[in-house]
């Protein structure tokens, strides 16, 4: 009795994945979140519809330091994903599975979708360090969109995206490994829970989309 | 005539020093100390420093939220986007302004079936924001009689037994029994408050170590009679942090606010 009770921190912990960057992998759960997919021709104008992201209203900084509002996103298909670019293991991964998303994509489809990397690292991530980090890893600025934002705007797209993430250390974050496709009102059409395999129900979800 | 002027301004003055380090109206100031998270991942600092600042004694209640969405119709109950709020959002209350045959009962309790997204939205219509997770903890680990008490037997049994105790169909006014170490009420017991990251928790239902750990794990009364009570007090918060989603709402789910010290010099 007194023994289990003593195990009881140590099997709190093994309940624990601290995802992505300590190396652990999330269990396959891929889900499709089908919501009321909105009418394209009616959304042009006036407001997202009612389960779009977009509703948040929150204003970022790009890689050139200029100042966008996140529904200036709306119209494309949004792929997104939020990370830090002083992530070793995790993120290159994320940013690899990204590109292998882009490249499966016809010249049609890739007109009509975009890629979103969030900094949940404000203070280092700047649109300087940004810039530099889309370079090195050759993110087409036609494409890619890298996002610098307030704290707390990034707290809040993160929990409309599922995202969970948190500081645990001075260099690095734990944080879920989440992609994620927007439909072109911004809504959640389809998250990505893993990386490494091969994205194909992510694909399959932006061509049609696209289509 | 010169010297009245002189006494004003110094009256003046010093009012306005004292203005500064008085909590805002129905707030208390907590102390910035040292807390141990309950849990870290092991590659974490094992201690989190909370620096000083303000926090609500009370839990915003259903009035308080009433104006709140008078004064912001995109927040009543017919016209929040579901992409803030789940269903049940503001379920107790009869209509968008209107908190229903209760009205009377209900006023000054905390307001629940609220959602982080709302929670937020007021928080920054009053120019504050939610406690941090760190925050909360670290004033809620305080006792009647001391700023941290997690090593306090009696007190780590009274909050299990707080949170053993079913939810009564209407919930008490705020401010109701004995405010803690800081002045803070309800803090354990009465609802179950957002804080501003309750999305770092990581947690999944997978357990790694294979068959019969569960059963152990979730033996409640065992883990209540350990020293490590306050660990399964803070686990059941942590849990339940890790469960929610932030369109979540439900019946004993409400919040209070916070304030940066440093706020007001500016």
């Amino acid at each position: 009795m007194r023994f289990n009770n003593l195990l009881l921190p140590l099997i709190i912990l093994s309940l624990i994945v601290a995802a992505s960057c300590t190396g652990e992998e999330q269990p396959d759960t891929h889900n499709v979140q089908e919501h009321a997919q909105s009418d394209h021709s009616s959304m042009e104008a006036g407001q997202p519809s009612d389960h779009s992201i977009y509703h948040a209203g929150s204003t970022w900084l790009n890689r050139n330091n200029e100042e966008i509002g996140l529904e200036s996103l709306r119209g494309k298909i949004q792929v997104v994903a939020m990370v830090y670019t002083h992530c070793d293991f995790a993120c290159p991964r994320i940013i690899a599975d990204m590109k292998r998303i882009e490249s499966s994509l016809s010249p049609e489809e890739l007109a009509n979708t975009n890629f979103v990397i969030v900094s949940i690292d404000p203070e280092r991530d700047t649109p300087e360090r940004l810039s530099t980090f889309a370079e090195e890893n050759n993110l087409d600025p036609q494409n890619w969109t890298l996002l610098n934002g307030d704290s707390g705007d990034i707290l809040e797209l993160a929990a409309l995206l599922g995202v969970k993430y948190r500081r645990i250390s001075d260099n690095d974050f734990s944080h879920s490994n989440i992609i994620t496709v927007l439909n072109r009102d911004g809504e959640v059409a389809y998250t990505q829970q893993q990386i490494g395999n091969q994205p194909t129900n992510t694909i399959r979800t932006i061509k049609e989309l696209a289509g | 005539m010169k010297f009245i002027t002189y006494v004003f301004a110094c009256f003046f003055w010093a009012g306005f020093l004292h203005a500064r380090q008085t909590p805002p109206d129905d707030m208390v100031k907590v102390e910035g100390g040292v807390y141990i998270p309950f849990y870290n991942s092991g590659t974490e600092e094992a201690e989190a420093q909370v620096e000083t600042f303000y926090i609500d004694k009370y839990h915003v209640t259903n009035q308080d939220f009433l104006d709140f969405v008078t004064e912001n119709p995109e927040w009543r109950k017919s016209m929040v986007k579901p992409i803030f709020a789940d269903e049940g959002y503001l379920k107790h209350w009869e209509g968008d302004l209107n908190l229903g045959p209760d009205t009377g009962e209900i006023r000054n309790s905390p307001v629940t079936n609220i959602s982080w997204f709302a929670a937020r939205a007021y928080a920054k219509w009053k120019n504050k924001r939610l406690p941090t997770l760190d925050e909360w903890e670290f004033a809620a680990s305080a006792s009647e009689y001391e700023p941290v008490a997690s090593r306090d037997s009696s007190f780590v049994r009274k909050v299990l037994t707080l949170y053993g105790q079913p939810q009564p169909e209407k919930l008490p006014p705020v401010g109701s029994g004995q405010p803690n170490y800081h002045g803070i009420y309800n803090l354990h017991g009465q609802v179950w408050e957002w804080v501003e990251n309750f999305n770092t928790v990581f947690i999944t239902g997978e357990s790694r170590d294979g068959g019969g750990t569960n059963r152990q794990f979730y033996c409640a009364a065992g883990a209540a009679a350990s020293p490590d009570t306050e660990n399964y007090a803070a686990f059941i918060r942590f849990a339940l942090r890790g469960s929610l989603e932030a369109h979540y709402t439900t019946k004993n789910l409400g919040f209070r606010l916070a304030q940066d010290v440093n706020n007001e010099i500016q």
